[in-house]
């Protein structure tokens, strides 16, 4: 069990590949939600840091934020807990305000 | 560490073993072990032990305490809540060790389906002995 990061890896993913395999299809459909939740979570993340990073740079209050975008501090403090999901609007709005755009790149 | 680092390496100290004990739980319980093994342990690794989650058993061995339900698991997680989907008890126990930036598990039992002492003491002494056997192969 001295293998590199790499095959390491692999076993873990070899290793559950035949028992995921015998899976019924609702726990298989399961695993996936959960997989494109992961991800939903990571990009709310991602933007969680991506917000508050931009705004302590900017010196810009949380409330002064929430006051320029139309939504309550709590909803600010929530994005950069990755805690919620905002709406597309919302994030194109925070995001302008804080001088970012959002780009949209293959994965 | 934060939730968010990198995948810890997650490696098996006897895979064929296991893998039955695997395979003695329901279809609903392999993934709420794959899901936390991957998803917490694998991303939050010896920092769970601050927390309920990771138990020192002494000797190098850790038990990674899986549960009371599904909706935990998804919460330590760090998903979203969907209160759409039905939510499931589980209460599984993963015998591990921390090698360098490796994580190696030792065994794992179903303490729902049995909770008496004498099989999780049964199950413990195995991972010790797992983990005597990894430590000379190493």
């Amino acid at each position: 069990m001295k293998a590199n990061a790499e095959s390491d890896l692999s076993e873990f993913d070899a290793f559950w590949a035949p028992i995921i395999a015998a899976w019924p299809d609702e726990v298989k459909e399961y695993h996936q939600k959960w997989d494109a939740a992961i991800a939903l979570r990571d990009e709310c993340r991602r933007l969680g840091d991506t917000v508050k990073t931009r705004r302590l740079e900017l010196g810009i209050s949380q409330r002064k934020l929430a006051k320029f975008v139309g939504i309550s501090q709590r909803e600010v403090c929530h994005i950069e807990q990755a805690k919620s999901n905002p709406t597309l609007a919302t994030q194109v709005k925070i995001l302008s305000a804080l001088g970012l755009k959002m780009e949209i790149s293959a994965a | 560490m934060s939730e968010s680092s990198p995948e810890l390496q997650i490696c098996f100290a006897d895979p064929v073993a296991f893998k039955n004990q695997v395979e003695s739980l329901n279809a609903i319980h392999q993934l709420l072990l794959l899901r936390a093994l991957k998803d917490i342990l694998g991303r939050q690794g010896f920092a769970l032990a601050r927390t309920t989650w990771l138990k020192s058993l002494g000797g190098s061995l850790w038990e990674f305490r899986i549960g009371p339900s599904s909706k935990a698991i998804e919460s330590k997680a760090g998903l979203l809540s969907d209160e759409n989907v039905p939510q499931t008890k589980v209460l599984l126990r993963v015998f591990c060790s921390f090698q360098k930036s490796q994580i190696v598990i030792h065994g794992c039992y179903d303490k729902q389906r049995f909770g008496s002492g004498k099989r999780q003491n049964a199950a413990i002494r195995r991972a010790r002995e797992s983990l005597l056997t990894f430590k000379q192969g190493e």
